[in-house]
């Protein structure tokens, strides 16, 4: 299977997503299952880890966002945006989490930084680019680079799913990179 | 660095950093297909009251 495990934007990959949801959903789920945990468990757990900061919640979130795939894949309508309806759901679980963060009153820690010093399979540079990501840029700055850039899904569609103007999407975004080029740059000298 | 270069990064930076869950969720999905609720017969209800005589 061609697929690239941090982005999905090929049409290669959008008809292998594709074909594994209808495999889902008429009843060949396991293999079709794995194929799709494989080829979008990056893009769900990082999204997930951006919005919530917590190893343990993001892991939830991929968790439960692969048995909903699961148990829904035959509602998905092809229209050629599998990502998007992926990461629509993942976006709903990861708000319900924030909400019962909120109604409860010990709210858990961050735990990303613990897990990252960990995490072999993560280089130097891109353990420094992870924490750049989540301490420099805002809420709203990080979930829409990282909507971009690991889904590979368009600034009028993040604009749709957020329900918020594009053109506030794409300042938001554009101030993003330009936090994260300044700062890269200036470790680099 | 152009923006393309620094998406590239973030998008290789992001690679390899979900954990392996892959057994969890093959293991909730079949669990949850595995339940099955036994559907019983419909009781028909029974007439309370005889009909009228004609």
């Amino acid at each position: 299977m061609i697929c690239l495990t941090s982005t999905i934007t090929g049409m290669s990959e959008v008809h292998e997503i594709e074909r594994c949801f209808h495999d889902i959903a008429s009843g060949n789920g396991t293999p079709a299952l794995e194929k799709l945990y494989n080829c979008t468990k990056d893009v769900i757990y990082g999204y997930a880890l951006s919005m919530l900061k917590n190893t343990h919640d993001a892991e939830d979130v991929l968790h439960d966002c692969c048995i909903s795939i699961y148990h829904s894949a035959d509602r998905y309508t092809a229209a050629g945006k599998p990502m998007a309806w992926i990461i629509t759901i993942a976006r709903n679980l990861c708000l319900d989490k924030l909400r019962a963060r909120s109604r409860v009153v010990e709210i858990p820690e961050e735990n990303w930084e613990q897990y990252l010093e960990l995490n072999t399979s993560v280089s130097v540079e891109n353990k420094v680019l992870i924490e750049k990501c989540l301490t420099v840029l805002s809420d709203d700055e990080r979930e829409i680079l990282l909507l971009h850039v690991l889904s590979g899904l368009k600034h009028r569609e993040i604009a749709a799913m957020t329900d918020r103007p594009t053109a506030t999407i794409l300042s938001k975004y554009r101030r993003a990179l330009k936090k994260l080029r300044a700062i890269l740059e200036e470790e680099d000298r | 660095m152009d923006n393309r270069e620094l998406e590239n990064k973030i998008a290789t930076a992001f690679a390899n950093i979900a954990p392996d869950t892959l057994d969890s969720v093959l293991q909730a999905c079949d669990e949850q297909k595995g339940r099955v609720i036994v559907m019983t017969e419909k009781k028909k209800r029974t007439h309370l009251y005889a009909p009228l005589p004609g």
